[in-house]
């Protein structure tokens, strides 16, 4: 109990009656509330189309809701300017699916390039890049480039660039779907890793195996609503309280 | 926007955008000669167009009004009336004597055989009257010269003398190839700047995902922009060096040979515009269309991609 009020005074993302339709008229979001406190880590599963991707594009500004609210550290996604949009996004380590790491630059670019977008010193560059390659267990491939990698290689360099501004949140948006069972693991776990160390994690999955095994916080989404939240939760659960008709 | 970068970033920016040329060096080569062909076409049709205009002004500048004085007409007017031409500025104004008038007849090619009709005639004592030579500067301005011309002391309507024929059709034809030449330099120009501009963005859509990518670790606009104008600057200029090398060559080598084959003098065109008096419009016009067009094309080309 104690737990949980010290970590409400250290909201880190506070997402309130949230709704979203895309021009199309897809409602992926209908009255979503969501807060996420400093140092936690989040699951968000549910089906394709449940609106988990959504939630994650207007964490980034991606996409703006049609209304609510969404704060994420000092930043209010809502009500920005687009100019300020890149200030936001350097406080988050962003991991996609398929990696999206700079095709012509070597690893050491591609975690390079993040830190000099936030202008940091070459000295600092040339210290923390290797020390970063060393966290994920890349140092030998530091000059390899993204396509002479495996799947799980490059969602390690992703995470290293992802990690090089110390961001205060990590969000990731399907990381193992385009890796097999074993490297989705090790990938989580090096995820898993980086959360020990202090920075909030939000992954969006629908990979069931991996929910299961890590035992977090698990938030359902399903046709754009959470339908459940659960400490310690599986995804099996949740995916039962979808099927149960209501 | 976030313009206030470090130098420390200008310099990685700046080397970025070299660097990217070798990155995508199949990119960087295929518009470089892209850009290099247009400017080639757009040079070529530029000389020509000098060399049109030269001649037009070379056949302007034959054209001349001749002002008859009376015969007896005293020095000290004389020197009034030349005072006056000069003063229409109209063209060169030289004054031919009853004495200079007498040798040129003299001379003619229409007096051979007919040498008996000047006898008792010499270069102090003749017929001829003494006149001013008016070449004119400009051919559009033959009508306006005539009439000033006649408003001269002493000079009646008749004593005015030009080919109106030959200046009318002069000037209708130098006003066609003008407006012709302008015509198609326009179109060349406008073509040439929609081929850089669509090169440009090729090289751009090329890397919309790159854009992308950057935008969601969190640069800015001008952070991932600056490196893709270095690079349209890099290819503009490369292009222009390129297109300038390969006009110059081929205009001297061109020139040489027609004046070789002496085809030149047969048409009556002794003189061709030389290189060096062209070579700075032709120099700003390639670095207006190529570096500026490309700077502009890729800003707006990019517009689009950066919004993610």
């Amino acid at each position: 109990m104690l737990e949980i009020i010290k970590r409400g005074s250290k909201k880190l993302i506070d997402i309130r009656n949230v709704y979203k339709t895309y021009p199309s008229g897809v409602e992926a979001l209908k009255g979503v509330s969501l807060k996420i406190e400093k140092g936690e880590f989040v699951f968000l599963v549910g089906p394709s189309g449940s609106g988990k991707s959504t939630l994650l594009k207007l964490l980034l500004k991606e996409e703006d809701a049609e209304s609510g609210i969404i704060r994420v550290g000092k930043y209010e996604p809502t009500s920005m300017r687009r100019g300020k949009i890149p200030y936001l996004r350097r406080g988050m380590g962003i991991v996609f699916q398929d990696f999206r790491l700079l095709p012509d630059r070597t690893v050491y670019e591609n975690v390079a390039f993040a830190m000099h977008i936030i202008e940091a010193v070459p000295k600092d560059i040339r210290r923390q890049v290797p020390m970063l390659l060393a966290l994920v267990g890349l140092s030998s491939k530091a000059n390899h480039y993204p396509h002479e990698l495996s799947g799980g290689e490059q969602q390690r360099v992703a995470l290293a660039r992802a990690l090089s501004n110390n961001p205060s949140v990590l969000l990731a948006d399907e990381p193992t779907g385009n890796l097999d069972p074993d490297t989705s693991l090790d990938i989580v776990k090096l995820i898993s890793d980086i959360n020990h160390r202090g920075t909030t994690v939000l992954i969006a999955t629908h990979a069931r195996e991996i929910v299961d095994v890590m035992k977090k916080r698990v938030v359902a989404l399903d046709k754009g609503k959470i339908v459940s939240d659960q400490e310690k939760g599986v995804y099996s659960v949740e995916t039962e309280n979808i099927q149960i008709p209501y | 926007m976030c313009i206030l970068l470090k130098l420390r970033t200008f310099r990685y920016l700046i080397k970025e955008g070299v660097a990217n040329t070798l990155r995508n060096k199949l990119m960087f080569f295929a518009s470089t000669i892209t850009v290099t062909a247009s400017l080639i076409i757009l040079g070529i049709f530029i000389l020509i167009g000098a060399n049109v205009n030269l001649i037009g002004k070379n056949i302007e500048s034959g054209l001349m009004i001749q002002v008859f004085l009376d015969t007896e007409i005293k020095m000290d007017k004389i020197d009034d009336i030349g005072k006056k031409i000069t003063n229409f500025n109209i063209g060169k104004v030289s004054f031919v004597s009853k004495e200079q008038a007498f040798k040129k007849l003299k001379t003619m090619d229409m007096m051979k055989g007919h040498e008996r009709l000047l006898e008792g005639y010499d270069e102090k004592n003749n017929f001829l009257p003494p006149s001013f030579m008016v070449t004119l500067s400009r051919a559009e301005d033959a009508q306006r010269a005539v009439e000033q011309l006649k408003t001269l002391p002493g000079v009646k309507a008749d004593d005015v003398v030009y080919h109106k024929e030959v200046i009318d059709k002069v000037i209708k034809m130098m006003n066609v190839i003008r407006i012709v030449s302008l015509v198609v330099l326009a179109l060349l120009a406008a073509t040439a700047i929609l081929i850089i501009s669509n090169t440009v963005k090729l090289t751009v859509f090329a890397r919309r995902k790159e854009i992308g990518i950057m935008k969601y670790i969190g640069a800015t606009d001008f952070f991932i922009h600056l490196p893709f104008v270095i690079e349209s600057i890099l290819i503009g200029a490369v292009a222009c060096l390129l297109a300038l090398l390969v006009i110059f060559q081929g205009y001297e080598a061109v020139i040489g040979y027609l004046k070789v084959k002496s085809i030149v003098n047969d048409i009556g065109i002794n003189n061709f515009v030389a290189f060096s008096s062209i070579f700075r419009q032709l120099l700003f016009i390639y670095l207006f269309i190529g570096v500026g067009m490309g700077c502009i094309g890729s800003s707006i080309s990019m517009r689009k991609y950066l919004k993610v």
